[in-house]
């Protein structure tokens, strides 16, 4: 491996380059992953959007070592959290590193909490096991944790069993677990999606609000591009298993450059101005992953689409910088932004 | 003009039981006292969280749960006092879309026949009327005909959830009862499916109840919207003005949990 300046190595904190993830299904080989490359620097919040089946939720449990291993086959390039090579750990490091170093949260809250132990044991396990604590030091830091998610009367609720509790505050819970042992990433795997809207919100301000008073870098998956826009630094669009654009958040949303995000944003309807019309809907369907193109898997429902899109797979390569197609030329807000932000990338023969 | 439909004052308690004697305790208030008009060709937005009893109203309309109390009129017949002949001669003119694609279709019946089946049971079409009838539909949800020999996991999520539209549509309703139509559905396919319902609905005068808590498509599909909360309904009013000016409290903290709309506002 060649020696990185030292600046750069310490900025980031998870480093993932050419993962590729494969499952096997009664239907056949499933490409979830192809070629997958991005980091995550400390306190950065990034975020990993696409919709069900785009690899995104497969590409976290690949970090993780999370995917049964008969079933499934990881390679990648580099898959490092502070410099340690993850895929060569054993098992029971990998353990120490889930947890303490890098905290999960699942979409279900109730499937991952014990429905037989009460909350406050599933929080204080953790603390003993990974920081150490007595017992009684334990449960006071648990019903601290607790009471910081905004569970109110932490100390009586204690006790309490998973299904005592409503879906929002289990998802507060396993937000107090994950983050029981101040871990330096915190990966949500679309932790919102089974909340009603207003618990999502609350939810996100508590998210937002912990990141700024502990430094904590985060990933967030999600298929709710209007979540990613008050969330996220930096967004990752995923498309048949591949990073199709990667951009900052402003970016991304006032400036998208591959066609599949100008889609997506375009297909929402707008809150204010006109009312009902049609919306610009994307044709077609989201690929078949078993039998995926050898060029661009959006490339048969993409309005742009030439020769060698359905040829060769187009790799993430910076966006040009002055005039990317689409509005973004008379809006002079998006240019300023544009300027704003460097680094930009799209992976896509048009655009580039 | 009399309006299509017409909900006085719904209710819908659930009993509550607990111990080993399965006593009645108490009850919950899934629906208290909702009431509403819907005129022909309209589309009505009901929107609140889960548990908020929209789905339940959803249902009494359909007749496919007992209202405790209250009237639904359907066309000026009182369906909670309708004779079981005069219920079945009205069950034709109102549907049902469902959320789940998966359980709302017999995964052992091809898509064909699914499509179908509501034409066996309530009119005396000959199989080869059912027939050319099921493709007529199967191309107006845009579906290839070539697929009616299909079983519904041969499906994608939206092309099930056109099947499910197909066989709303079969006996020519006046009104849909959508419940969370497009919430199971990949962000990329939701607006085929909303545009869809759009056509259909200038295409046949259908009148809509859009049930849904996906504010944005709400505002989008809907003429007026009621706002419910823990089984009533705490606003009502035009699409256009709630958003502008929501007067219920209930409705701004609704409103403000909206995220900002990324890209072009």
């Amino acid at each position: 491996m060649t020696p990185k300046p030292p600046d750069e190595a310490s900025r980031d904190l998870l480093r993932v380059r050419g993962l590729h993830t494969q499952f096997v299904s009664d239907r056949g080989l499933v490409h979830a992953v192809n070629d997958v490359s991005f980091s995550v620097r400390r306190g950065e919040a990034l975020a990993l959007v696409g919709e069900s089946g785009c690899g995104k939720t497969a590409t976290m449990l690949s970090v993780l070592r999370l995917l049964p291993p008969h079933r499934s086959r990881v390679r990648a390039d580099e898959v490092s959290y502070k410099g340690r090579d993850l895929l060569g750990l054993d098992d029971e490091e990998m353990r120490r590193v889930r947890g303490p170093e890098i905290g999960m949260i699942f979409q279900d809250p109730r499937a991952s909490l014990n429905p037989v132990l009460t909350i406050g044991r599933q929080l204080t396990e953790s603390l003993e096991v990974h920081l150490r604590l007595g017992h009684r030091a334990a449960r006071d830091r648990a019903i601290e944790l607790l009471a910081s998610v905004g569970i109110p009367r932490p100390a009586s609720r204690f006790d309490d069993y998973p299904h005592q509790f409503s879906g929002g505050m289990c998802q507060r819970v396993m937000i107090a677990i994950a983050l029981a042992c101040e871990p330096g990433l915190l990966i949500a795997d679309e932790p919102t999606t089974a909340l009603d809207a207003t618990i999502q919100a609350q939810i996100l301000d508590l998210v937002s609000e912990l990141r700024a008073t502990r430094e904590m870098a985060m990933i967030w998956i999600t298929h709710d591009l209007s979540v990613v826009a008050n969330l996220a630094d930096r967004v990752a669009v995923m498309y048949g298993g591949s990073i199709v654009e990667m951009a900052g958040a402003r970016r991304l949303f006032d400036a998208p450059a591959h066609p599949y995000t100008q889609g997506l944003l375009a297909s929402l309807p707008a809150l204010g101005g006109e009312g009902p019309g049609r919306l610009t809907a994307i044709p077609g369907q989201p690929p078949d992953m078993t039998r995926l193109p050898g060029g661009c898997a959006f490339a048969e429902r993409c309005p742009h689409a030439f020769d060698r899109c359905r040829r060769e797979r187009p790799p993430l390569m910076p966006v040009g910088k002055g005039a990317p197609p689409g509005e973004r030329r008379t809006r002079p807000g998006a240019q300023m932004a544009l300027s704003a932000e460097i680094g930009a990338r799209a992976a896509c023969w048009w655009t580039g | 003009m009399t309006p299509l439909l017409e909900v006085i004052g719904l209710k819908k308690h659930f009993p509550v039981r607990r111990g080993m004697m399965q006593r009645r305790t108490g009850s919950v208030r899934a629906v208290d006292g909702v009431s509403f008009r819907l005129r022909r060709g309209e589309t009505l937005g009901l929107v609140g969280e889960s548990g908020c009893g929209k789905t339940t109203v959803a249902r009494s309309i359909l007749r496919l749960t007992e209202p405790t109390s209250g009237r639904i009129v359907f066309d000026g017949v009182d369906l909670t006092a309708a004779s079981p002949a005069e219920l079945r001669a009205l069950r034709p003119r109102m549907q049902m879309i469902f959320q789940d694609t998966h359980s709302s279709l017999n995964p052992r019946l091809s898509v064909g026949r699914s499509i179908a089946e509501p034409l066996l049971e309530h009119t005396d079409l000959g199989r080869g009327q059912r027939q050319d009838r099921v493709a007529e539909l199967m191309s107006i949800v845009g579906l290839d005909s070539k697929l009616a020999g299909r079983l519904p996991h041969e499906f994608s999520g939206g092309q099930r959830q056109r099947v499910g539209i197909a066989r709303a549509l079969a006996l020519k309703p006046d009104l849909i009862v959508c419940d969370e139509p497009i919430s199971s559905l990949d962000i990329s396919i939701q607006a085929q499916i909303v545009n869809l319902l759009a056509d259909i609905q200038e295409e046949f005068g259908l009148t809509y109840l859009f049930i849904s808590h996906d504010l944005r498509m709400v505002k989008h599909l809907c003429d007026r919207v009621a706002v419910m909360n823990e089984g009533k309904i705490v606003e009502m009013a035009p699409a256009e003005a709630l958003f502008r000016e929501p007067g219920h409290s209930y409705t701004r903290a609704l409103l403000s949990s909206l995220p900002r709309r990324p890209g072009r506002s």
